[in-house]
């Protein structure tokens, strides 16, 4: 079973995201800002990591680049959840070493689509 | 895709109304003069945050106001404009209309609601007219339709945004058909594969904390309380055969006792909740009041984490909120009038809470003027109340305690609403607690509030009169004793007062408060049970003491109906159900009757 870390500030959206997700069959980890993101990601292997850009304690883009450059976590995709999809947005996620990005709100079917893409 | 929304719109409900909440206590932070680049950031992304779930839940007027509110911090927080009072009141305000809007949502009326309109428009106009390069930067409005929104009003696939739109993988090969892209999502480089080494050793991160409904809590401490007394009807039938009988199960059900106590003080400690709860509205208010009254006030708020039962946390806050308001309408002067007794212009309400033994005590301390003796004097006289200047301070504070009396030469608006601190006291009183005064002219006053830690259980002492068995909790019992044939001095007939060590003290019949027909029952034998409650002090007459046990209480009101003077009812060891003697009832009865004696 692959293990996805969610890291989101918002309540409302780490539940989705995990339900979505587990009701998919993958196994989810939560972590409510970017530093508990990068403690969770360091605690244990995940697969992938679907990261809130706007978050206190760490914002999205810093946990990207710290993730980065950890060993265990060269390789392993990380999508950004944003609000926007601008051009600025894209060059700051793709210079961090971020894998994608997926625009909130998001409906269900894309955040599989996306997510078994990267993980296939 | 199948969703059940409901799942996640109560969180999203209860984190918008979190944040709300902290936009308003930064606002009032910002007033404060204090430059916090820190505070705009944080302001920032609590509208952002709303923004966020409500454009998921299709919520789009609350969307579009909180965009606005999220662009108006973008600039501040960019250096374009500087907050201050009007921004101040700018976010109070709608922080207002958002959660007006957001009960609404709650109660499921999704339709227009034109206090959000306002809102919004009072949003952008603020931003037009201060900080007009915000424009240009605003972050991109929200989406304009949602899935959610959608699965809701039909079970038709969702009309949601090309996916095209929806992410992408930023490496990926520009447009290949198989592949998403475009503007929903996007892949930097080539898709690295999953790390082999990821599904080894993993464990899923321990959840701290769950949420759990309060009916279902509710339903556990019911049944653990019924529970405690199935066992104590145990404990009284198989007893006192057990001992003589059977050591294995003596033993037996004195862990069973052991246990169901524990359990039933772990259930407890679910329904308790932080102080915190209650303190967190009161900047709002303190800063409303104070702003509109033209005084200067720093609240300070002490020991958050003081747990209480929810039950009292949520029936603290009206008292609570009226003695707060009182201290700025009445405690706390005009800044000029401050500066002209050598204190600081800004004046300071201090909220207090610990534990004390079985108690929870609220103290509110104010450092303004002081409560005025002789006009409080001047005008209980004034009001036909019995005043004189033998009396001591404590009861001269007692005397603000009493129905109808205010010594604000002119009613307010904010603290003169009819409600005065008789209703804080009773209100007090009715939860087992108990209010008290102190005051230093000049320097402020402090008005503590003791309560128990909760509403479910109580110590009670239970006593007999005309063969039923009644309850008094046990707090307010002072003493028991049994009087001499020359301690009760009768009048008309009727023993009425009772000597205790010099004290004369009226003495109460408990017919005379539930309205039993009188008894003819022979009460050579009587007991007096002295209780105490707001500074009232009566010798309640009782056939004989039973014991002190802790009880379980059922509501009567939830029930049956409200039985004045009752406080609730409880279920004995015996199987038998008593009724929970409400004692300020019962010193009220006397005053009652007392009052009606001097009118007639």
């Amino acid at each position: 079973m692959k293990t996805i870390l969610a890291v989101d500030d918002s309540a409302t959206m780490r539940e989705m995201v995990t339900f979505v997700l587990e009701s998919a069959g993958y196994r989810v980890i939560e972590a409510e800002d970017g530093a508990q993101g990068l403690d969770r990601a360091t605690a244990t292997n995940v697969d992938l990591v679907i990261t809130d850009q706007n978050m206190p304690n760490m914002d999205g883009l810093t946990l990207v680049r710290s993730l980065r450059e950890l060993r265990d976590y060269k390789s392993v995709p990380i999508l950004l959840l944003t609000t926007e999809s601008s051009d600025s947005m894209k060059s700051q996620g793709r210079a961090a070493g971020a894998t994608g990005w997926l625009v909130k709100p998001f409906d269900p079917a894309t955040l599989l689509e996306v997510v078994q893409k990267v993980l296939r | 895709m199948p969703i059940d929304l409901n799942r996640f719109i109560a969180t999203f409900f209860d984190e918008a109304q979190e944040h709300l909440e902290s936009i308003e206590e930064m606002a009032m932070a910002l007033d404060s003069g204090r430059e916090d680049p820190e505070l705009l950031n944080s302001i920032f992304r609590a509208a952002h945050s709303i923004k966020g779930g409500s454009g998921t839940f299709g919520f789009t007027q609350l969307a579009e106001a909180t965009h606005e509110m999220e662009t108006l911090f973008d600039a501040l927080r960019k250096g374009r404009g500087k907050a201050d009072a009007s921004t101040v009141r700018l976010l109070l305000d709608t922080c207002d209309a958002f959660k007006g809007h957001l009960a609404r949502l709650k109660e499921g009326n999704r339709g227009h609601d034109p206090a959000m309109d306002a809102a919004r428009a009072s949003l952008a106009g603020y931003r037009a007219g201060d900080a007009p390069a915000a424009a240009a930067e605003a972050p991109k409005a929200p989406a304009e339709e949602s899935f959610f929104a959608a699965v809701e009003q039909a079970p038709a696939p969702p009309p949601a945004r090309p996916a095209s739109e929806a992410y992408g993988l930023f490496d990926a090969p520009p447009a290949p058909a198989s592949a998403a892209g475009g503007d929903k999502f996007g892949f930097f480089e080539a898709l690295p594969g999953a790390t082999a080494s990821a599904e080894a050793a993993r464990a899923r991160a321990d959840q701290s904390s769950i949420r759990v409904s309060v009916e279902k809590i509710d339903r556990i401490v019911n049944l653990v309380g019924e529970l405690v007394i199935a066992q104590a009807m145990m404990q009284q039938s198989v007893g006192t055969l057990a001992t003589e009988q059977d050591e294995n199960l003596t033993h037996s059900l004195a862990t069973l006792d052991r246990n169901t106590r524990d359990l039933q003080q772990a259930v407890m400690s679910i329904r308790m909740m932080p102080m915190e709860f209650v303190f967190s509205r009161f900047p709002r208010l303190v800063y409303d009041v104070s702003t509109r009254l033209g005084k200067k006030v720093h609240l300070r708020t002490l020991g958050h984490e003081t747990e209480l039962d929810k039950e009292l946390i949520e029936l603290l806050i009206d008292p609570l909120t009226h003695v707060v308001r009182n201290a700025i309408d009445h405690g706390i002067e005009a800044p000029e009038e401050r500066r002209r007794a050598g204190k600081p212009e800004q004046g300071t309400v201090a909220m207090r809470a610990t534990h004390r033994g079985g108690s929870v005590i609220i103290e509110v301390t104010d450092d303004g003027r002081g409560l005025d003796r002789e006009r409080i004097l001047a005008k209980a006289r004034e009001l036909g109340m019995a005043a004189d200047e033998s009396m001591s301070e404590e009861e001269v504070w007692g005397i603000i305690f009493e129905a109808g009396f205010s010594t604000a030469k002119e009613v307010t608006d904010v603290s003169g609403r009819g409600v005065g601190m008789d209703v804080v006291r009773r209100n007090i009183t009715s939860l087992g607690g108990n209010v008290f005064i102190s005051s230093v002219k000049g320097e402020g006053t402090t008005i503590t509030i003791q309560l128990p830690l909760t509403l479910a259980v109580l110590d009670g002492m239970i006593v007999s009169v005309a063969d039923e068995q009644y309850i008094v909790p046990l707090e307010f019992v002072a003493e028991a004793f049994k009087p001499g044939p020359n301690d009760i001095r009768t009048i008309v007939n009727q023993p009425s007062l009772v000597a205790v060590r010099g004290e004369q003290l009226p003495i109460v019949r408990l017919e005379d408060v539930i309205k039993l027909p009188p008894s003819n029952a022979e009460r050579a034998q009587a007991l007096c049970l002295v209780v105490e409650v707001d500074n009232r002090r009566a010798a309640l007459l009782v056939d004989s003491l039973i014991g002190q046990q802790q009880l379980v209480v059922k509501s009567l009101d939830a029930n049956l109906h409200a039985v004045p003077g009752m406080a609730g009812a409880t279920i004995l060891g015996d199987g038998r159900v008593a009724l929970i003697l409400d004692v300020s009832a019962v010193t009220r009865t006397h005053a009652a009757r007392a009052a009606a004696k001097a009118a007639a």
